[in-house]
């Protein structure tokens, strides 16, 4: 059968030819993260940084340094990228809309209200006494109104045929909803309340911790290998939801239980780090450009480098005008923007005809 | 005379004006009898200031501007609250008209709560101000933008723009307000006991040696309590000037800058956001913490101040520092070492630094002849923190 | 009878797009549904591949309800093709075709799933663009892309809704012979919309003419399309001819109703 043989031959060179891509990206992860590990406001010559990773270092301020602020920060950094791509990735694919992430969905803002109802009222209605478990405070609150952006706008959608376009712009007018009302926080609150406001909506990985990181890692494990495993009905769901259905999939089901999960992962990330615009509407662009739209490829993929993406953004912000540090939403707005321009015109084929 | 007359010419347009709009809205009714009264007020303090034979001062205001005012000033609207509090020490607070949110709400002891609110600095409200009729309204430099002028000069309000906080211009612009309100004895009896409390501070710090100073660094309490990383108030400015205040406070305090940041005052900003990793790197002897939101003249409890401080300990790398692990640490409301009353705080500051040197000096002893006999308030409130002697 | 409907009516809202409908369908024929616009030709189309729910009556396949069938057995068994096919973002030929093999993939590509789609790669003969992406391709070659795509799934029943809309003749033609073909070579029921009359009536067993969510009439193509059946049903005067290839229709002119 020489022609099974070819075909066979032709799909298995696509899929090392992708294979070997996750691999080169992963590779340039792997080295800019060994980069990021190097730098620092506090020079740590590679011997000692080598000696402190194998744990036979003597000086405890340069260990504490790389191993409680530098490494917490960079791992933050990475799994902020891949929870943020890896969410515009599936929204993109469950709305057949390129232009659709955490941001256009309302998650962003509806987090961005719920953080800063945690910090206006928990100043003012707690005094300082919240504020010692303030932080835990924010970050669930930023969950909670994350979520509830979400069935909120899916909640209209439904109410007009489930159509994606009703989805989307219900998502922009509940954004604008949520961003009014941190507007009016802001502008009602005293300044020091106000002043942590303007720090969150920002955005950043300083003070990450591992604690965190112990939530957060596990969670976006799970929900990764839920995600992939749907890799062939998000596939299917790009022939249309009628032809999705046709091919077995159920699309409702896949349809809560990806985006929910999705919310989940980008509400959980932001609370913490605050809002980083740009990645989750980037990375997947990125990403499709290079291994094509084969969920099971493109959703590493966009993993890996809106991973890449932040933290090379975030290295650039702790280095360039070292030691004062630059939030990191601007750099990825304005690298990214640019960039994303670029790509805009310079790119292949056209997902927006 | 002229200044009757040239309000006039102003009031036709002015009323031309509102009554094309109301015209426009068509409604005549009820309103018209409004706008007919801003023209009568005018026209009755005229003779008051006739029979004072108005002596008039022409002067430059911090802002660089040339104004000329009569003298003295009766009528004035005050935004900027250091200098309300100013013109209350100078015992002028009669011809205070009304200030605004700031004022009212961190400077409760000046009692001026009872007198109209015109709003927050930065958005005021112009047509009460309009309203109140004032001979001039004291904003700070930079704070509310120009709209201000061009908003209340037509209508023959001066705008006078002074700070009254920061080192090199308080002495200058309390001599200024001392002038104006015809107090300049008073003025210059202030001055007096402000130097002999500096020049004490700055004769007991002289003999400090280089490395027998120790390493200050200044923070923000509200960013590092909220996770919202080191936040640095640089002790010097672009061209080592003095920085903002409550780092250049520990200079004046005989210690030296633990960061080695530069101020850029273009900035709107008065802190610099730094990497940990340098604070950890810089590894200061003291930590002095500021804000407002801490502490005042209405504090009584201390319960927070320990609290909040124990919170950073727990959640930040402050406990990695030297700092830390003295619990040199220490809180000050802004105002008292960063702002108006320096010459007390940096005398604190000093001691909490240096306790040796100033065991014969009572720091707290001057804020309360500050309140008490400049003032004429009772003392209260708690202004500093030592966290290290809370234990 | 491979496929049946009974009574079968769909509504949306207060609205009844099809009314009683009932047909009776073999394998290995080839049936056209045909009608003028908005006679409910794609409703019934949605309806048979169990896209839209009944409101009355049931569509048996094997003498099942399709209803009670999960989504991946009946996936196994029908393949479905709409008109307007959108892509989202794009997936390559292969890609796309691959998708057929949706319903029995776990996770990994079997042997049997590539040997499935590399026959179908080389009878249609897309071999050769199995790297392009969808949306590169011709009105003609994307037809088949999708059509292949349906016939990965193995069906028993291909569902096409105007298939040939969009093609220029050559195309409409392959399309056409390839759907004869799997009718008569691997005893695949299809089911199909066209519009146009003379190609229906060569290619089909059977015909049902719609008009107004009912059945007009069915049948074999010469007891269908008929001058009466014609000028009733689309309001134009017709002349009939048996040609060489089937029936030869020329539309006169419109009758005012």
């Amino acid at each position: 059968m020489p022609i099974e043989g070819k075909v066979m031959a032709l799909y298995q060179g696509s899929v090392r030819r992708k294979l070997l891509l996750l691999g080169a990206t992963m590779l340039l992860l792997i080295a800019s993260t060994l980069y990021a590990i190097s730098r620092g406001a506090v020079e740590v010559p590679l011997y000692d940084l080598l000696k402190i990773l194998f744990g036979q270092s003597s000086d405890e301020m340069l260990t504490y340094i790389v191993y409680e602020v530098r490494l917490p920060r960079i791992v933050m950094a990475i799994v902020t990228g891949i929870s943020l791509s890896c969410a515009g990735v599936i929204m993109q694919a469950l709305l057949r809309n390129p232009l659709a992430d955490p941001f256009t969905l309302g998650v962003s803002s509806g987090a961005a209200f719920g953080a800063a109802l945690a910090i206006v009222a928990g100043a003012s209605v707690f005094g300082i006494n919240l504020v010692q478990s303030g932080h835990w405070m924010i970050a669930l609150n930023a969950f909670v109104f994350g979520c509830l952006a979400v069935l909120v706008v899916y909640g209209i959608a439904r109410l007009k045929n489930s159509s994606t376009t009703v989805l989307l712009l219900a998502g922009v007018a509940i954004g604008q909803l949520f961003s009014a009302g941190v507007s009016g926080l802001k502008y009602f609150s005293d300044n020091e309340a106000l002043k942590d406001l303007v720090v969150w909506l920002m955005g950043g990985f300083w003070g990450a911790k591992w604690q965190v990181l112990q939530i957060l890692i596990p969670l976006l494990v799970v929900s990764l290998a839920i995600l992939i495993k749907y890799a062939w009905d998000l596939n299917a769901l790009s022939a249309g939801e009628e032809v999705a259905r046709t091919l077995g999939v159920k699309v409702k089901r896949i349809r809560w239980v990806c985006l929910l999960i999705v919310t989940l992962m980008a509400s959980t990330t932001i609370a913490f780090t605050g809002i980083i615009g740009f990645i989750g509407l980037v990375a997947p662009h990125i990403s499709r450009i290079i291994i094509g739209t084969d969920t099971r490829f493109l959703l590493p993929c966009s993993c890996l480098v809106g991973a890449l993406l932040l933290l090379l953004s975030d290295t650039a912000a702790r280095m360039l005008l070292s030691p004062v540090e630059i939030p990191v939403g601007i750099i990825t707005a304005l690298f990214g923007a640019p960039f994303f321009v670029y790509l805009l015109v310079k790119k292949r084929r056209d997902y927006w005809a | 005379m002229t200044i009757t007359k040239q309000r006039r010419t102003i009031t036709i347009p002015w009323l031309i004006a509102i009554f094309a709009i109301l015209l426009l809205t068509g409604c005549a009714s009820a309103p018209s009898s409004e706008p007919e009264q801003p023209s009568s007020p005018p026209n009755q303090a005229s003779p008051a200031t006739e029979t004072h034979e108005p002596e008039v001062l022409t002067f430059t205001d911090t802002a660089g501007k040339e104004i000329t005012l009569p003298l003295p000033i009766e009528r004035a609207v005050v935004l900027n609250r250091n200098t309300a509090e100013a013109i209350t020490l100078l015992g002028a607070k009669d011809a205070i008209l009304a200030t605004g949110d700031t004022t009212i709400k961190n400077n409760p002891y000046l009692e001026l709560a009872g007198k109209p609110d015109v709003g927050e600095t930065k958005q005021v409200n112009l047509e009460l101000i309009l309203s109140l009729k004032p001979q001039v309204v004291f904003a700070y430099t930079n704070r509310p933008d120009q709209t201000l002028e061009e908003k209340l000069e037509p209508a023959g309000i001066k705008v006078v723009r002074i700070n009254n906080y920061l080192p090199e211009q308080m002495d200058e612009e309390l001599r200024l307000l001392g002038k104006l309100f015809r107090k300049t004895d008073k003025a210059e009896q202030f001055l007096k006991w402000k130097h002999s409390i500096e020049q004490l501070l700055a004769d007991r710090v002289a003999g400090l040696k280089e490395e027998e100073k120790k390493s200050v660094l200044a923070l923000s309490a509200g960013f590092l309590n909220t996770n919202g990383g080191y936040r640095i108030f640089p002790s010097q400015s672009i061209g080592g000037k003095p920085g903002v205040g409550e780092g250049y406070a520990t200079i004046l305090a005989g210690g030296k800058d633990a960061a080695d940041l530069e101020w850029n005052p273009a900035e709107s900003s008065t802190t610099i956001m730094v990497d940990e990793e340098y604070v950890l790197k810089r590894n200061p002897d003291v930590i002095t913490l500021h804000g407002t939101w801490l502490g005042g003249y209405e504090t009584e409890d201390a319960k927070p101040f320990e609290e909040t401080l124990d919170n950073i300990m727990k959640t930040t790398s402050v406990s990695r520092l030297k700092a830390g692990q003295t619990r040199d640490i220490y809180f000050f409301y802004t105002n008292f070492v960063g702002s108006d009353k320096r010459y007390i705080g940096t005398l604190q500051l000093a001691k909490y630094l240096y306790p040796d040197l100033f065991q014969d000096v009572d720091p707290e002893q001057y804020a309360r002849e500050y309140y008490e006999k400049w003032l004429n308030v009772p003392y209260k409130g708690i202004w500093t923190y030592s966290y290290k002697d809370a234990k | 009878m491979y496929m049946q409907v009974t009574g079968l009516s769909v509504q949306f809202g207060d609205k009844t797009i099809l009314q009683d409908i009932v047909m009776s369908m073999s394998r290995g024929e080839v049936v056209s549904i045909i009608g003028p616009n908005g006679a409910g030709k794609t409703t019934l189309l949605k309806s048979l591949a169990s896209i839209l729910p009944p409101a009355r009556g049931t569509v048996w396949l094997d003498g099942r309800d399709v209803r009670s069938f999960a989504a991946n057995e009946l996936a196994k068994k029908q393949g479905y093709v709409p008109q307007h096919s959108s892509f989202g973002f794009p997936l390559t030929v292969m890609e796309t075709i691959l998708l057929g093999r949706k319903p029995y993939i776990k996770w990994g590509i079997t042997a049997k799933d590539m040997r499935v789609v590399a026959d179908i790669m080389d009878k249609l003969q897309l071999t050769e663009m199995s790297e392009r992406f969808l949306d590169e391709l011709s009105g003609g070659e994307r037809q088949k892309v999708l059509i292949a795509r349906a016939l990965a799934q193995e069906p028993q029943v291909l569902l096409l809704d105007e298939p040939t809309s969009a093609l220029d003749i050559r195309h409409q033609l392959e399309v056409l012979e390839l759907v004869r073909e799997l009718a008569q070579q691997q005893q695949v029921l299809v089911i199909l919309i066209l519009h146009d009359l003379e190609l229906a009536a060569r290619y089909s067993d059977c015909i049902y003419l719609l008009q107004d969510g009912k059945i007009f009439a069915s049948g074999r193509p010469e007891e269908v399309c008929t001058p009466s059946h014609l000028e009733q049903v689309y309001g134009v005067q017709v002349e009939i001819e048996s040609g060489s290839y089937g029936l030869k229709m020329t539309a006169v002119r419109p009758v005012s109703r």
